[in-house]
């Protein structure tokens, strides 16, 4: 191992966090707003990669664009219809029931939606070719792609709308106090139902733009999303749940223990460390690394 | 007050297993569709009872039960290679699958979801390992088994059966005793539990070695069954999120759920998925959320209302 290789594999590892981060703000949102694991935002994440492929291959959109066009429709679908499935759950169960099943009835969901898309898609591997899926940036003597310089700024993107949402505007406002003190909401007059609707929809809207920008960068089938929200989950628990900059940070370390991984005992297991991670930060310190209770 | 296990209805309902089980071996010639199809409901059978005594007793929600399923089928494989022996093989290789309790006991410390989500990824992981382990587990190839061949269709079938009796029994044993109240007590609550000095983290420990014990019998039994073992088919997450769908289907706690899951899902996997190739996610996906919304409490307990039989309550 060479030093070239370490700050290779460390910018490829910060570069790739923007999407892991992408992925898991939604996991986050819904976290901290309803304290239920929604585990169905990975079918969206394959449903935007393959939105973004359809579109690609029928009217030559980029998929930068398509993430744009597909994050208000998304927004809409979580706003009126994925919520009502969350609904439900919390209606049916009560105390510390309800986690479980709702995680349960979202693994469902998320399994459901994959075959959806098995059966519209079919299983083969795809992958979107733009003007500029192959081209390089030379940065510090190293070659890196463009594809990937795109997918992070458009993460760090999306985390400045995020934090300036909800801590700028009335309605991030209000999202945060109903995740901290939901009867003191009610009390304030706010809207919580329509504040879970919110949620949802922007999470919603979130997991269909990292879906569609992935596209860019890796080739892709089905199974896709559940990957991506096997990563999610463990950047959420890492990095602490319901917690932003966590999440940001989560991501990273996961990246960087990733490739690490890669580098020390061979692509085949570095899986297992990055799971394993979650294993021992979630026993060693249950609430994240960053983690503070009711913070979004 | 010691509590009174309801041995007449456990009795009454295993020998209705017994019974159809030598109809099926009886009539195999004749129609040897229902002998696999039988025993498949065995089989289901023995994983749910494996998934309930953790998840239904103890609340153990585990979502990695292909683990102990799957490692236990390879173990199997190359025990019946090395003694020859595919009854001591199974004894063996389920004992062994208890070792992979282990990895899991920092894990016992978590509650509800941080639980099931450690199992989820311990059982992703358990998938990598075992795939890339090429000599354990014959990699992406698999292992073909040389099984004695006086062990047939027939035999294998009665082999099962004969597991699921002491499943069966043991589950009623388990759950009409000190440590099977002990579990349900943690199940409905920890704190209460700890604070009448019930050993919590040993009991669920106690309670995953058990589920462990009889997921790798299946797992050792359907090896034995098919005589060839791959990753995919054995240690894969839809075989672990079998066992929870089938079990909360049929009723959670409830031996009778256990075995009409086992039904249902052998029902479902001949009739149902058998014409959907990829879609078989779909079904299972939507068949999961929607048993949770609208039958919580499984078919079992749905039974038990209507007829009242102390069958449905054991």
């Amino acid at each position: 191992m060479q030093i070239g290789d370490v700050t290779l594999l460390f910018i490829s590892s910060l570069l790739t966090a923007g999407l892991y981060a992408l992925s898991s703000y939604s996991i986050t949102l819904v976290y901290g707003v309803l304290k239920i694991v929604d585990v169905s935002q990975g079918a969206l994440i394959t449903l935007g990669a393959y939105i973004a492929y359809t579109l690609k291959t029928l009217f030559d959109i980029d998929p930068v664009v398509t993430s744009l066009i597909a994050a208000p429709a998304f927004f809409a679908y979580g706003y009126f219809g994925h919520y009502e499935i969350a609904k439900r759950v919390l209606e049916k169960y009560s105390g510390g029931r309800v986690l479980e099943n709702s995680l349960l009835l979202f693994f469902g969901v998320l399994l459901a939606l994959t075959g959806v898309t098995y059966l519209v898609w079919r299983g083969d591997i795809k992958a979107v070719n733009t003007a500029y899926t192959l081209a390089a940036v030379e940065l510090f003597g190293l070659r890196i792609y463009l594809t990937r310089i795109v997918i992070f700024l458009y993460a760090v993107m999306v985390t400045a709308l995020m934090i300036y949402l909800l801590n700028r505007t009335y309605t991030g406002t209000a999202i945060r106090a109903v995740s901290q003190d939901l009867e003191s909401s009610l009390a304030c007059g706010i809207e919580v139902e329509k504040m879970f609707r919110t949620s949802f929809g922007i999470a919603c809207a979130l997991s269909a733009a990292a879906g569609s920008i992935l596209t860019l960068a890796l080739a892709f089938s089905p199974i896709i999303g559940v990957e991506f929200i096997l990563i999610a989950i463990v950047v959420t628990v890492v990095g602490g749940m319901g917690n932003f900059t966590g999440a940001f940070l989560g991501a990273l370390i996961f990246a960087v223990v990733d490739s690490l991984g890669v580098l020390i005992v061979g692509p085949a297991y570095a899986k297992v460390v990055a799971l394993a991670m979650m294993v021992v930060v979630l026993v060693v310190r249950p609430q994240g690394l960053f983690g503070e209770r009711g913070r979004v | 007050m010691k509590p009174v296990v309801p041995w007449r209805p456990t009795v009454l309902l295993l020998a209705a297993l017994s019974a159809v089980t030598l109809t099926v071996v009886g009539i195999s010639r004749a129609e040897p569709f229902l002998l696999i199809f039988w025993y498949f409901v065995l089989l289901y059978s023995i994983y749910s009872i494996s998934w309930n005594i953790a998840g239904g007793l103890t609340n153990l929600f585990s979502l990695g039960h292909a683990m102990f399923f799957g490692t236990a089928a390879m173990t199997f494989a190359h025990l019946s290679r090395i003694t020859g022996n595919p009854l001591l093989s199974i004894a063996l290789a389920s004992g062994a699958s208890c070792l992979l309790v282990g990895p899991l006991i920092p894990a016992l410390r978590l509650r509800g979801p941080f639980f099931m989500l450690s199992t989820y990824a311990l059982s992703v992981a358990a998938y990598f390992v075992t795939l890339n382990t090429d000599w354990f587990s014959g990699g992406g190839s698999g292992i073909v088994l040389r099984i004695d061949p006086a062990y047939t269709r027939e035999v294998t079938v009665f082999v099962a059966l004969g597991v699921l009796v002491v499943a069966s029994l043991t589950f009623v044993r388990l759950k009409w005793s000190y440590l099977g109240i002990a579990m349900i007590a943690t199940r409905d609550d920890e704190e209460a539990a700890e604070s009448l000095s019930i050993p919590v983290s040993r009991i669920k420990l106690i309670s995953l070695s058990l589920s462990a014990l009889f997921a790798g019998a299946a797992g050792a039994l359907h090896a034995l069954w098919l005589s060839y073992v791959h990753v995919d088919a054995f240690n894969s997450t839809s075989v672990s999120l079998l066992a929870p769908v089938i079990t909360l289907l049929g009723g959670k706690a409830l031996l009778s759920g256990s075995l009409i899951g086992g039904l249902v899902n052998a029902v479902i996997y001949f009739y149902v998925t058998a014409g959907l190739g990829e879609a078989t996610l779909l079904f299972y996906g939507a068949l999961l959320a929607a048993v949770l919304l609208l039958e919580p409490d499984g078919v079992a307990k749905t039974l038990q209302k209507i007829t009242k039989s102390p069958i449905f309550s054991i």
